[in-house]
């Protein structure tokens, strides 16, 4: 009898573990960059984890965001960049980091012409992302002194290859690669990379809200646990990562090709590893990194109110 | 029979005739195979070329039929900007016009009319071949950041997009040109737009087949393929991330040509993948794509090589037959050889008679079996002569070697050896027989008479007059007249008759075995030696020469242990092979280097054995003649 009670218990408890569902919103639309958790998904880590798991992607021309999602309640985890984090919680926006995955910033500027130092960009015609990322723009212009022609675009590099813009901003593991796949190698004396000049920004994070976190920390762990077991998968069975990345493509009518994801899968991983150490162990952003971002868009006007690093980093 | 077969003259010709054929034969469809292949791969590359220019003009003229219509309603649209209802009407007219055309838009700058954010009319044609409008921009379609606009706004300039697949649509790829209109200041303000269904284009060039495997790919200003000559799966490839799909990523000539492709330019390349090798023709269409044309090789070279097949297979077979052939003429031909061998065998083993095969044609073999005839008769000729040669010689031979035994029979061998004297002598002629001599007789006890003589030439002749020589002395002497007398005796008998005009030289002496007196007479020979020193003689004349000739006699004394050594000119001209003479100094060198308690025998042999290592080994060109004699004691001596 006591057994049985045993018994009906924990199947009580397991009903309740495996009824968890959560929405993932990864900040983008299907691409290698989000292999990690696809595997965790394709492997069952989550389920593991009694997790009942939904990736769903942000539309492309959509104006909805991975955050704004997270906000209305339709994603409970979503992806972003510190950056952008950082400015949602000036703003009010009770935005917490749950897990750093990048710990490097690939953000680069990619110039017709050679180019070495930021300030050569003063006056040039550059493309930026439409959505998201202006923060740097003003922060460069801001301690560069300098005055850009920014021209916004939402999506690829065709006013580069166009010959529409003097150069564009772009990500190592997404943008270039494109660049590189439509154009043929890029001469290095073209690329502007902006770690090379200060920029240690870590980019990619997970957050949730947090009335979130406060309620459902255990549900955090284990999904934050599982996706570092998807990405420790992927570190170590790369073609397979990006197979499940293109099904994620084509189920989702991206068009894309393999030499993309693979390469963007190479760039990716690079970039989760610490740059002094070279080992991956997603270690949360340190506070005095933390300071100096929030200091800087503080001092250029971008932000008004001071951030907490223990309200945002978990 | 199989050893003789496979060293057969006839196989052995004939598979040097194949195998020089074969040679060159090989040489021959080699350079033929090269020639036609560079030929029609350079054909191939000059048609591919000519296909290429003709599929990026009709590809051009496809697109420059849209941008005239676009071109000739961006006036309508500058004329018409105040009254923006109608746009629809230009638009509808625009796709009406063209039916290349499936949709077209006039996409109006932000708050170009004011209060209106979006303003882009747009027309499209439905499936029942009505056209419909509709506004284009909404807050969720923003198109100011789409490249249809934003490219030629930012350009100043019309273009063609990049192929982007209709999904909502038509469900195939597209591309749009859009016209940006300038206002009077030069300013942007609209964009004048045209969708256009690519799959006219890609079906046309799907149809481009110049070879089975060859293909035509268009390729965009991102490198994208606009149309995919190989299969779907390049839908989202580009030029640059095929390789990696292809596993090429490191092939230099593949990136060489995306790259010169990307560039704009121009050109033709070849590239390996695996064991196929392929050749792109490549060049820029109007609006900035690309197109190109690939072939493999094997393709283009594949009637050639089947004919290359053919035809070796037929050099094969024709060498067979030219070596089976070859075989069986020269086997006939070289028949008469075969048997003329046969016949030369059984003649070798002394069948003289043996006939020799009859010779049907007037050539080669024939002259040879002639010449064969006349050297087996004369063989046969020569063999008998060689008989009767070879028993002449033997039996000269024979009696040369008698006539040798007796002249070595005259020679006294029976050397006197007592208190008193001691004396020993010999002769080694070069042939059989010589003409030297040596003679010595005892007339009392205490009377030696001798005599050394060397005859002009050799051989018979010479021997002949070395016995007639030795007789005389002997017969003479024994007359007990004085030296002189003797020699001039001797000279007068030689003279008499002597019609072969040979002479002799000698030296004639008579020694007092108890006073020591040496009476001699020098006849034009060499002088004597005298206790290691020659003594004086007269010249004199050799007998045979002169008769009458006055000699004159010489007398010396000699002491007890004197010794007297007499020789031949067979010592002194002895030679070596470099034609230098034993010579008098190495004679006296010789004499003098002996002991005093030397035998005469052992004077005489070791002069002989100098001698003979002196020449060491050189033919001995005259007969070598040696006579030692000691005089122990005299009678004063006992006294």
């Amino acid at each position: 009898m006591k057994k049985c009670i045993i018994l009906l218990a924990s199947l009580f408890f397991a009903v309740d573990v495996y009824s968890q569902t959560i929405t993932f919103a990864p900040q983008w639309t299907p691409q290698a960059q989000f292999a990690g958790f696809y595997m965790a998904l394709e492997k069952g880590y989550y389920e593991n984890e009694g997790l009942d798991v939904k990736i769903v992607h942000p539309g492309v021309n959509s104006t909805t965001s991975s955050v704004r999602m997270l906000l209305e309640g339709s994603a409970q985890i979503a992806g972003q960049q510190l950056i952008q984090a950082i400015v949602e919680r000036s703003d009010g926006m009770p935005v917490v980091n749950v897990m750093q995955i990048t710990q490097q910033s690939g953000l680069w500027c990619v110039s017709r012409n050679p180019i070495s130092t930021p300030e050569e960009m003063n006056g040039m015609k550059i493309g930026r992302w439409k959505v998201g990322f202006s923060e740097f723009c003003d922060m460069l212009e801001s301690y560069k002194g300098i005055k850009v022609n920014w021209v916004p675009f939402i999506n690829g590099i065709n006013l580069y290859v166009f010959g529409a813009v003097d150069a564009t901003l772009c990500y190592s593991y997404s943008e270039f690669i494109s660049l590189e796949l439509a154009m043929g190698k890029i001469p290095e004396s073209n690329i502007l990379k902006f770690s090379d000049f200060g920029y240690v920004c870590p980019e990619d994070g997970l957050y949730v809200t947090k009335e979130y976190y406060d309620n459902h920390k255990d549900i955090i762990d284990r999904f934050v646990r599982a996706s570092k077991m998807g990405w420790n998968y992927v570190r170590d069975h790369r073609e397979e990562a990006v197979d499940l990345s293109l099904r994620y493509c084509r189920e989702n009518h991206i068009e894309t090709n393999r030499a993309h994801q693979s390469m963007m899968l190479d760039e990716y991983l690079r970039l989760q590893c610490d740059p002094q150490t070279g080992r991956v162990d997603y270690s949360k952003v340190a506070e005095p990194v933390f300071n100096d971002i929030v200091g800087a868009l503080l001092n250029t006007g971008y932000i008004t109110n001071w951030v907490q690093y223990n309200e945002t980093i978990k | 029979m199989n050893a003789a077969a496979k060293t057969s003259f006839s196989r052995r010709l004939s598979s040097t005739v194949v195998l020089i054929t074969s040679i060159l034969f090989i040489v021959a469809i080699g350079v033929a195979a090269v020639s036609s292949h560079l030929i029609l791969a350079d054909e191939a590359h000059k048609s591919a070329e000519n296909l290429l220019d003709a599929t990026i003009k009709e590809i051009e003229n496809k697109l420059i039929r849209v941008e005239v219509s676009v071109k000739n309603t961006v006036t309508t649209v500058q004329k018409l900007k105040n009254s923006p209802e109608k746009m629809y009407d230009i638009t509808q007219g625009l796709v009406m016009e063209n039916d290349e055309i499936l949709g077209s838009a006039v996409a109006f700058v932000p708050e170009y009319y004011k209060g209106v954010h979006f303003y882009a009319p747009y027309s499209f044609r439905v499936s029942d071949g009505k056209v419909e409008s509709k506004q284009l921009g909404t807050a969720q379609y923003d198109y100011f950041y789409s490249d249809w606009f934003q490219i030629p706004q930012l350009l100043g300039e019309p273009c063609w997009s990049e192929p982007y697949f209709d999904e909502g649509g038509a469900q195939e790829y597209m591309s749009t040109y859009s016209y940006p209109i300038k206002d009077d200041q030069g300013n942007v303000f609209a964009i004048l737009t045209a969708d256009i269904s690519l799959s006219g284009i890609t079906e046309f060039l799907a149809s481009i087949k110049p070879y089975p495997s060859s293909y035509v790919s268009l390729i965009s200003r991102s490198g994208r393929y606009v149309n995919s000559g190989v299969n779907d799966d390049l839908r989202g490839e580009t030029v640059f991330s095929t390789q990696f799909l292809m596993g090429t990523k490191e092939n230099e000539d593949i990136n060489q040509i995306a790259a010169d492709m990307m560039a704009g330019n121009k050109g033709k390349h070849k590239y390996r993948v695996g064991n196929k090798i392929s050749f792109a023709v490549y060049g820029p269409v109007s609006n900035g794509w690309k197109a190109s044309i690939t072939c493999d090789y094997r393709d283009v070279l594949a009637r050639t090589s089947k004919m290359h097949m053919i035809l070796v297979l037929v050099v094969l077979v024709g060498l067979l037959i030219l070596f089976l052939s070859c075989y069986s003429t020269i086997r006939k031909l070289t028949k008469p050889l075969t048997d003329m061998s046969e016949s030369a065998l059984s003649i070798a083993k002394g069948n003289f008679n043996t006939p020799l095969p009859d010779i049907k044609y007037d050539d080669e073999i024939r002259h040879l079996r002639n010449s064969f005839d006349y050297m087996q008769h004369s063989l046969t000729e020569y063999i008998e002569n060689l008989k009767k040669s070879t028993a002449e010689n033997e039996r000269f031979e024979s009696e040369l070697t008698i006539a040798s035994d007796i002249q070595m029979a005259m020679l006294s061998s029976d050397f006197p050896e007592n208190g008193n004297l001691g004396l020993h002598a010999m002769l080694k002629p070069a042939k059989e027989v010589g003409g030297d001599l040596y003679d010595f007789f005892l007339m009392d006890k205490d009377t030696l008479y001798f005599a050394v003589g060397d005859v002009s030439g050799k051989g018979v002749p010479a021997s002949m007059f070395m016995a007639i020589t030795r007789s005389a002395f002997r017969f003479i002497a024994k007359t007990g007249a004085p030296m002189n007398d003797v020699v001039s005796q001797i000279n007068n008998s030689l003279c008499d008759g002597n019609d072969s005009q040979l002479f002799v030289t000698m030296f004639v002496g008579k020694l007092n075995l108890s006073t020591g007196e040496l009476e001699y007479c020098n006849a034009g020979h060499n002088p004597v030696i005298v206790n290691g020193s020659y003594v004086p003689v007269k010249a004199n004349l050799a007998l045979g020469l002169m008769p009458g000739f006055p000699y004159q006699l010489q007398t010396v004394n000699l002491t007890a242990g004197s010794r007297i050594f007499v020789y031949t000119d067979g010592i002194t001209e002895a030679e070596r092979s470099d034609k230098e003479q034993y010579g008098e100094e190495r004679l006296l060198e010789c004499i003098r280097g002996l002991k005093q308690s030397c035998s005469d025998k052992e004077v005489c042999e070791s002069v002989v054995k100098s001698v003979h290592d002196f020449a060491d080994g050189n033919v001995q060109n005259d007969d070598i003649t040696v006579l030692s004699i000691t005089l122990k004691q005299t009678t004063a001596s006992l006294a």
